[in-house]
């Protein structure tokens, strides 16, 4: 008892004495009490707070450094004894650490960080319709009515479309602009990077034009100074600010380049500009008091939606599987790494014991394991940190282009610390094992008993680990199988059309009569057919896969059937290399003068004709994309099988085709086939509608097929990474099956002696040695595929076109794990069968 | 290491901290205690240096260990022993150190004085 009076500062100082290191304690944790008592009764409490519990909490601290410092240098002088084990320990445990430092770093950057103060305050603000739905759409009258009565809401602000042309930087070309009130930076509460933000002067109609620049933008436009003019829709708008580079707007649309005042609209080039008139989608930030749930009940016929959720929506189910393979991953190679060191345990039980007789505590030995493994973790980390810096790139080519944020991703310090976490993590979790491996040992039989073998329970729990690893391992495969499956789904080898080798460009000509646009696209498609390299040329208002799309309704029999509707030149369908399955193609002969006519797929078939053919049949049809046309006749001469029509759906769409010449607009996709030339290509056909309108919009003229890879991003990241961290997982298993095997084949090899000495055939010991290895490969296979049962629902809405309990994948990903499984085998079975019992016998 | 033909330098140990400068002295010429030790430290130094007892034994534990210090097996009389404490005493070589470490002191007070401002300052 150091002090009856102050029950306190006894507490403390007696806390202070438990906390030294054990040795240190054992020396002279008694001549300490005894000397503070003295102290205290002599020089009263005031001393012992002021100046003898800093110091005592000082020495605790330097004396657990200097345990670990001299820990460090021991388990570096142990790791450098075994260089070829300690390399294969690293590396097994960095490829676990780096996989969930990699996915950490573009976690932290697209979803744990937010450009706006207090993100929890953001809503999205949804009215509910006549049926009680709730919709984002709100009308300029709801949206006044809001913002008029904000009791609970801080700030209202609204967003609008609107398109525009920049002219006179170079090309013209389209930005993507939001149109919002001036109250959107007050409702989202950042600060801009230069100038300053819209004012309600700005926004109010007949203002002067104003613009707030995105940073990627500014740059682009090569850092226009404030107060610079640019020309949108042929009208001079004033740059008055630009946004840090973090900042993309309240949907976080890293492609948004810049921010106009809804309602003043810029028309011209025949664009619109900003309209608040057509709806406006509204957020807001609530009062700092209220939760959003408060806050909704005060507002009649209204409910709110975190931004936050908003902008990840359908990001959260993706980075959760992410982050539960990479957890996999790591504790694959936890497991692995401590079934290693269990071995080496075994080996090291004299010297563990000949340092406890040495006066070494229990409780030294295992801080010594444990500072062991933390040091390897520490170690892997590290190289997991570098490989995230060295593989970012490839990373961020892997990730969708809509993902919110991904310019910020990056190492910083907070990738540092979850490093030095993760290192913790797998430093703590591979020496569990070799931890209570050392607590068995006893100085007094282990110092005199030099033998290597081990107690059953031993066996057993190394067994367990590589039952562990495999069922971990199928998960992981099963998962990464789902999502190929999907993204083979989605991007499917054989979708009815051919995309190889084509460039596609959007041209619209805003405005042009039907007439004009008809004789241009004639002049288009002459020149470009020109252009070397290319062999054919086509137009169609539709392209298959690519989500944009027309619906009409087509009246037959006084039923009307709505289908995709679109307009082709006689080429296209050649071109795209669709089957036609009855009748015919368009040809040049399918005028604006002759027989309107039209081509439909299989399944419209079907739908008009169940049964019977359509060929021949009348049908009553608008064009596409042309609101406001009165339907006529037009005769179907042409069925097409059925193609993959959009991209997420594998079931086909009704398709309606008419010949571009009967139904002239001023939007077609140009479809050119060309050879390998396609860098000069896309350059001349730039070059060809240029020389056609020097003021047109040059759209991307983009390989077909690449269109269509971006349009499955998700699943292709999906598919990439859990296909890499499956590949992972497979080989770490198979790692640690083959350790395991060969340490249950030494420890068996005395009884393997006697058995071939007794006559066994090489046959017996074959099947022995394959019968543990396939027990243990079974039994992680059964117990994987049944997590995996459980664990894959959780990817429901990500994957498509296949079941979460699909047989095939689950079969496909045994399969995987037991081909590696019985190579990793073919080692252990080796030294088996060539057992010599001679030198067995002898040796023991 | 503990040797009374110990060969090492002692210089090889300077320059000390003051703190364990000031405990080797304490201990010069008689076995200490822990707490024996800071008082005599207060005393020597007219309360000038205040040795907190978690600073002393992080020293003693190093004089312990560089074989300046041992643990003294004589006791005080049973009655005024209190058997939690356990005294220390200077090796052979703990008394060569601080006596060289005083030498340098000495010297580096010596060459302080020699100069004039501080001559004139001190007189």
């Amino acid at each position: 008892m150091i002090d009856k009076v102050h029950p306190l500062r006894e507490r403390i100082l007696k806390w202070l004495l438990r906390v030294l290191p054990a040795e240190f304690r054992g020396d002279f944790a008694e001549s300490i009490a005894a000397d503070l008592k003295e102290r205290s009764a002599e020089n009263g409490g005031a001393e012992i707070w002021r100046r003898e519990i800093p110091a005592l909490a000082g020495l605790a601290f330097r004396e657990h450094l200097n345990v670990l410092r001299e820990d460090s240098r021991y388990a570096l002088r142990l790791m450098a004894r075994t260089p070829a084990f300690t390399a294969l320990a690293v590396t097994m445990l960095a490829l676990g650490t780096g996989a969930n430092i990699a996915i950490f770093t573009v976690i932290d950057a697209v979803m744990l960080r937010s450009p706006f103060p207090q993100p929890e305050e953001l809503a999205i603000v949804n009215v509910l319709d006549s049926n009680g739905r709730p919709t984002p759409r709100f009308s300029a009258e709801q949206y006044e009515a809001l913002s008029a009565a904000p009791r609970t809401l801080a700030a209202v602000a609204a967003l609008g479309g609107g398109s525009h042309l920049l002219t006179g930087t170079g090309e013209p070309r389209r930005p993507d602009l939001e149109c919002v009130t001036a109250s959107m930076f007050d409702v989202l509460g950042t600060r801009p990077l230069l100038g300053r933000v819209l004012g309600r002067d700005d926004d109010r109609p007949g203002a002067a034009p104003t613009i707030v620049l995105s940073f990627p933008f500014w740059q682009q436009l090569g850092r226009p100074t404030i107060g610079s003019v640019l020309r949108l829709n042929e009208t001079a708008v004033a740059v008055i600010g630009v946004m840090p580079g973090d900042f993309e707007g309240p949907f976080s649309r890293n492609d948004t380049s810049g921010w106009l005042p809804l309602n003043v609209t810029l028309s011209g080039n025949g664009l619109t500009g900003c309209r608040a008139s057509t709806g406006v989608n509204v957020f807001a930030r609530v009062r700092h008091h209220l939760s959003l749930r408060e806050a909704e009940a005060s507002l009649p016929r209204t409910t709110l939606t975190s931004l936050t959720e908003q902008t990840f929506y359908g990001l959260r189910t993706p980075f959760l599987a992410l982050v539960a393979a990479v957890a996999c991953v790591l504790l694959i190679a936890c497991l692995n790494v401590g079934g290693l060191q269990l071995e080496r345990a075994v080996a090291r039980r004299r010297e563990v014991a000949l340092r406890m007789a040495l006066g070494a505590s229990r409780g030294r030995i295992l801080r010594q394991t444990l500072t062991e493994h933390l040091l390897m973790g520490v170690i892997a980390a590290a190289a997991g940190v570098i490989a995230t810096v060295l593989t970012l790139r490839a990373i961020i080519s892997l990730l969708p282009t809509n993902i919110p944020h991904v310019a910020q991703i990056g190492v910083n310090h907070r990738v540092l610390l979850a490093a030095v976490v993760v290192a913790g993590i797998a430093g703590l979790a591979s020496s569990i094992l070799p931890m209570l491996q050392s607590r068995e040992v006893d100085p007094g039989r282990h110092l005199v008993d030099g033998s290597r073998t081990t107690t059953r329970r031993g066996n057993s729990t190394r067994r367990g680990l590589v039952v562990a690893q495999i069922a971990l391992s199928i998960v992981v495969l099963v998962g990464a199988g789902l999502m190929i499956q999907t993204f083979l789904t989605l991007r499917p080898s054989e979708p009815g059309f051919n995309s190889r080798g084509k460039l596609v460009t959007l041209v619209r000509l805003p405005g042009q009569p039907p007439e004009a646009s008809a004789r241009f696209f004639e002049q288009l498609f002459d020149r470009v057919r020109g252009i070397p390299g290319v062999r054919s040329v086509s137009g169609t208002s539709y392209l298959p896969m690519m989500g944009v799309v027309s619906t009409i309704p087509i009246a037959i029999d006084n039923k009307s059937i709505n289908a995709f509707g679109a307009t082709i030149t006689p080429e296209y369908l050649s071109q795209m290399e669709i089957r036609i399955v009855g009748g015919r193609a368009f040809t040049a002969s399918d005028s604006e003068n002759s027989t309107p006519v039209a081509i439909v797929n299989e399944f419209l078939a079907q739908q008009l004709r169940p049964g019977g053919n359509v060929l021949g049949l009348m049908v009553l049809a608008p064009g596409p994309r042309r609101p406001g046309e009165r339907p006529i006749e037009r005769l179907i001469v042409g069925v097409i099988a059925n193609t993959r029509s959009s991209g997420a759906d594998i079931l086909p769409a009704k398709e309606f085709y008419i010949p571009y010449a009967q139904s002239p607009i001023p939007l077609l996709y140009l479809l050119a086939d060309a050879d390998d030339r396609i860098g000069t290509v896309s350059s001349e056909i730039g070059r060809a509608i240029r020389a056609l309108d020097s003021k047109l919009v040059l759209e991307d003229i983009e390989p077909f097929s690449e269109m269509l890879d971006g349009r499955v991003a998700r699943p292709r990241l999906g598919a990439w990474l859990l296909g890499i961290f499956a590949a992972i997982a497979l080989l770490l298993s198979a790692v640690g099956l083959m350790t395991t095997m060969g340490w249950w084949v030494s420890q068996r090899l005395h009884e393997l002696g006697i058995r071939v000495a007794l006559g066994a055939s090489r046959g017996q010991v074959t099947r022995m040695v394959l019968g543990q290895g396939v027990a243990l490969v079974g039994g992680g296979i059964v117990i994987g595929c049944l997590a995996a049962s459980g664990v894959t629902r959780y990817l429901q809405g990500w994957i498509y076109g296949v079941t979460p309990l699909d047989t095939a994948t689950f079969v496909a990903a045994a399969f995987l794990m037991f081909v590696p499984a019985c190579g990793a085998m073919c080692l252990p079975l080796w030294r088996a069968i060539s057992v010599d019992p001679v030198v067995v016998l002898r040796a023991e | 290491m503990v040797n009374s033909s110990d060969t090492r330098d002692p210089r090889d140990l300077l320059p000390l901290t003051p703190a364990m400068f000031h405990v080797l002295v304490a201990l010069v010429d008689e076995e200490r205690h822990g707490y024996a030790i800071i008082k005599d430290v207060a005393t020597r130094t007219s309360g000038e240096v205040k040795i907190a007892t978690g600073t002393l034994y992080g020293i003693i534990k190093r004089l312990l260990a560089e074989g300046l210090a041992v643990e003294s097996k004589r006791r005080p009389p049973a009655d005024s022993d209190d058997d939690r404490r356990i005294y220390y005493r200077l090796t052979a070589f703990g008394k060569r150190v601080v006596a060289a470490e005083t030498e340098r002191l000495e010297a580096a007070v010596r060459s302080a004085r020699a100069t004039r401002t501080l001559r004139k300052a001190l007189v």
